[in-house]
């Protein structure tokens, strides 16, 4: 098993009613998994709503089979442009 | 052709004899460029010529609503700026939301368009066909809110609110980078178009009107109206909860925060958490604030209730906050929401002022100046009440402020030394996203039709994180990206729409018909990621005869230098990386090497014969 950190920025932290979490994870445990787990936390990830970030890559960028390493950090946060 | 959502003429004002003419919009400009900043291009490409200076009397300003504004659908609020600004002493376009756009179509008109100048200073006042002047002066000095105020004082009440426009001392005193603010609260914030109104010798207009604007199929645009309402309550719930300032946080974590004028783009997040959007939400929050028919709502009204800034009050967006906050070195919400304010009541854009106070910042960093040129005020990094004065230096042409109110073009004049610390493109300064982290940001700043805008340019940092074919540190198919990107905002620019919404009625890069065919009995759906690309390519030619070429699509040298810290330490743009990305841009786009449109892209785009540009 590992256990990887899970980050909510802006709106979506207020949401989840928490600044962070963790994911357990078996030690194989690949991007599939993880977007697994944070659907199962009630996080949107199918459609543009959230952006959901692997050590800065999109998560949805990267291969669905790649490995996961016990110090990788998850972000997630809601999809919104800047205004001035 | 159209059953609905034009009204099909503009109304004229000369200011200089204060002559009023009604003209017809042909049809078929329409149906080419859509409305708004379409049909504000073209306007300008007939009427502006490349010799004008932005404060001669022989420049001109337009605004025009598109076929959306002021119906009865959600957030049809935007209307179009177009003339010639001072800020890149080139073609201008910019869009504001509230509710003059939608008073203008209910007056009768999809545009107004201003000429000539005044001799006193003047409010204009136009209510459905008749216009009435009033002489100012003893306006001068007003802040726009107060202009506003003065101005309804004498307007006779209504069924509904007259709408205004209004400029401050900033635009008085012709700061390259003044607004024009609508109504109480929204403002064609960027490129200085407030300056030019100023030229103009107007301080403040007000319209109202009494006919609906007419729309092809009221029942279907109803129903639209209700679909689009229970969308954006899940689609767009984190714009009503936070706001823009959301963002604040995930840039900063993905390491594109400008800090300290984009010489490090992330700040430790104990620090940054002070301009976060929940810190703005829970100490500073006192209501939403909505535009014309907005059920959004995302605006974030902040007040200081205690300490230093004390009753302190205004809406702080996310590149606000970005420029006037952690870009100057200041984390202090209290210490923003003043920034903020006071630049809504000098008049002028916060995106430039954030990055002209941070380059005087880093130019006294680097003891490069010192007080002595600057009447005696210091101004460093961290310091919020020297910002404070300084952006009253700027608006009163104090100090070193008499130099940075002429923009970057005058900076450069003056002090061509000073560019390595300034970030911008063509005079713009840049969005609060540093491209070193997005690459297709900074191939959006240099390629922008105005300068270093994130919305005219193209948004990418969202593509940049979810788009399975890229990657944000590449420059590989960042070309065909921002294209996209751009002709997309362009054609929603032209509808009049606020593009936080524009998902709801699926103006996305596959348009649907309902909405268009509501509005208009057009189906322009087959048609308008065309109508954008007419536009961009209209826009680039007007560059072209203004003198851009390749060389002017460019970015200042700090992109070159890796980034010192965060998480995308070591990452830069070289020339030769900015080289590739133009490359595909302008292959993507037909255009040449130097960026000029191919008489074949032309000619497939319906603009071979566009006057004196081909």
């Amino acid at each position: 098993m590992m256990v990887i950190n899970v980050k909510f920025l802006g709106g979506l932290r207020q949401d989840m009613g928490m600044a962070s979490t963790t994911l357990d994870l078996p030690d194989n445990a690949t991007v599939a998994d993880v977007e697994n787990q944070l659907r199962a936390l009630g996080i949107e990830l199918d459609t543009q709503v959230n952006i959901a970030v692997l050590n800065q890559c999109g998560l949805s960028q990267l291969p669905p089979d790649q490995q996961i390493a016990p110090d990788d950090v998850v972000m997630v946060f809601p999809n919104i442009a800047g205004g001035s | 052709m159209f059953s609905g959502g034009y009204l099909g003429r503009l109304i004229r004002i000369n200011l200089s004899t204060r002559q009023v003419s009604i003209e017809p919009i042909p049809e078929e400009k329409l149906r080419l460029f859509l409305g708004a900043r379409g049909l504000g291009a073209e306007w300008y490409s007939r009427e502006v010529s490349p010799q004008v200076k932005p404060f001669d009397i022989e420049n001109k300003m337009a605004f025009f609503a598109g076929p959306m504004t002021g119906t009865p659908l959600v957030s049809t609020t935007k209307f179009d700026l177009t003339t010639k600004g001072p800020e890149t002493g080139r073609y201008l376009c910019s869009n504001a939301s509230g509710n003059f756009g939608p008073r203008l179509r209910e007056a009768g008109f999809d545009g107004l368009i201003l000429e000539g100048a005044s001799e006193h200073w003047t409010a204009i006042v136009i209510e459905n066909e008749g216009v009435k002047f009033m002489d100012v002066d003893d306006w001068q000095g007003l802040y726009p809110m107060d202009a506003r105020a003065r101005l309804l004082d004498q307007l006779p009440e209504r069924p509904t609110k007259w709408a205004t426009m209004s400029i401050g001392p900033a635009a008085e005193n012709r700061v390259a980078f003044a607004a024009i603010f609508v109504d109480d609260g929204r403002a064609f914030g960027r490129g200085g178009g407030g300056a030019v109104l100023a030229s103009k010798k107007v301080k403040a207009l007000a319209v109202w009107g009494d006919t609906p604007v007419p729309v092809a199929n009221a029942a279907k645009c109803k129903e639209i109206a209700a679909n689009a309402r229970t969308d954006l309550k899940t689609s767009r719930a984190k714009h009503r909860q936070l706001g823009t300032a959301q963002l604040v946080e995930p840039i900063n974590e993905l390491g594109c925060m400008p800090t300290r004028n984009f010489q490090t783009s992330w700040e430790l997040p104990e620090k940054v958490e002070g301009v976060y959007a929940q810190t703005l939400h829970d100490r500073y929050h006192v209501r939403n604030y909505a535009c014309y028919r907005c059920t959004v709502a995302c605006g974030q009204v902040g007040k200081v209730k205690e300490g230093a800034f004390t009753g302190a009050t205004a809406r702080p967006e996310y590149e606000s906050i970005g420029l006037l906050g952690p870009s100057c070195g200041i984390n202090d919400m209290a210490a923003v929401i003043s920034a903020n304010e006071l630049c809504d009541q000098l008049g002028m854009d916060t995106i430039t002022a954030g990055n002209l106070v941070a380059m005087v910042m880093e130019l006294f960093e680097r003891g490069l100046v010192s007080a002595q040129d600057n009447e005696g005020l210091e101004v460093h990094f961290g310091d919020a009440r020297a910002m404070l004065e300084m952006l009253r230096y700027i608006a009163q042409r104090r100090g070193l402020g008499a130099i940075i109110a002429d923009g970057v073009r005058g900076i450069l004049q003056a002090h061509p030394k000073w560019g390595k610390f300034i970030l911008h493109s063509k005079g713009m300064p840049f969005a609060a996203y540093d491209p070193r982290g997005f690459h297709g940001m900074g191939l959006a700043y240099a390629t922008s039709a105005r300068g270093a805008c994130h919305n005219v340019g193209g948004y990418t940092v969202s593509e940049e994180l979810m788009g399975k074919k890229y990657d944000r540190f590449a420059v590989e198919g960042k070309g065909q990206l921002v294209k996209t990107l751009q002709d997309n905002r362009a054609y929603v620019d032209s509808l009049g729409l606020c593009t936080v919404v524009r998902g709801a009625y699926k103006f996305t890069t596959t348009p649907t018909s309902e909405t268009m065919l509501a509005i208009t009995g057009y189906d322009f759906a087959p048609e308008l990621m065309t109508i954008g690309e007419r536009i961009s390519n209209l826009e680039r030619l007007i560059f072209v005869r203004e003198g851009v070429s390749r060389k002017d699509d460019s970015l200042p040298p700090r992109m070159k230098e890796a980034v010192p810290n965060g998480p995308v330490t070591g990452h830069f743009i070289s020339d030769d990386m900015l080289d590739v990305m133009l490359d595909e841009y302008y292959a993507v786009r037909g255009w040449d090497d130097q960026g000029k449109p191919l008489r074949e892209t032309l000619q497939k785009l319906g603009l071979a014969e566009i006057p004196a540009l081909a």
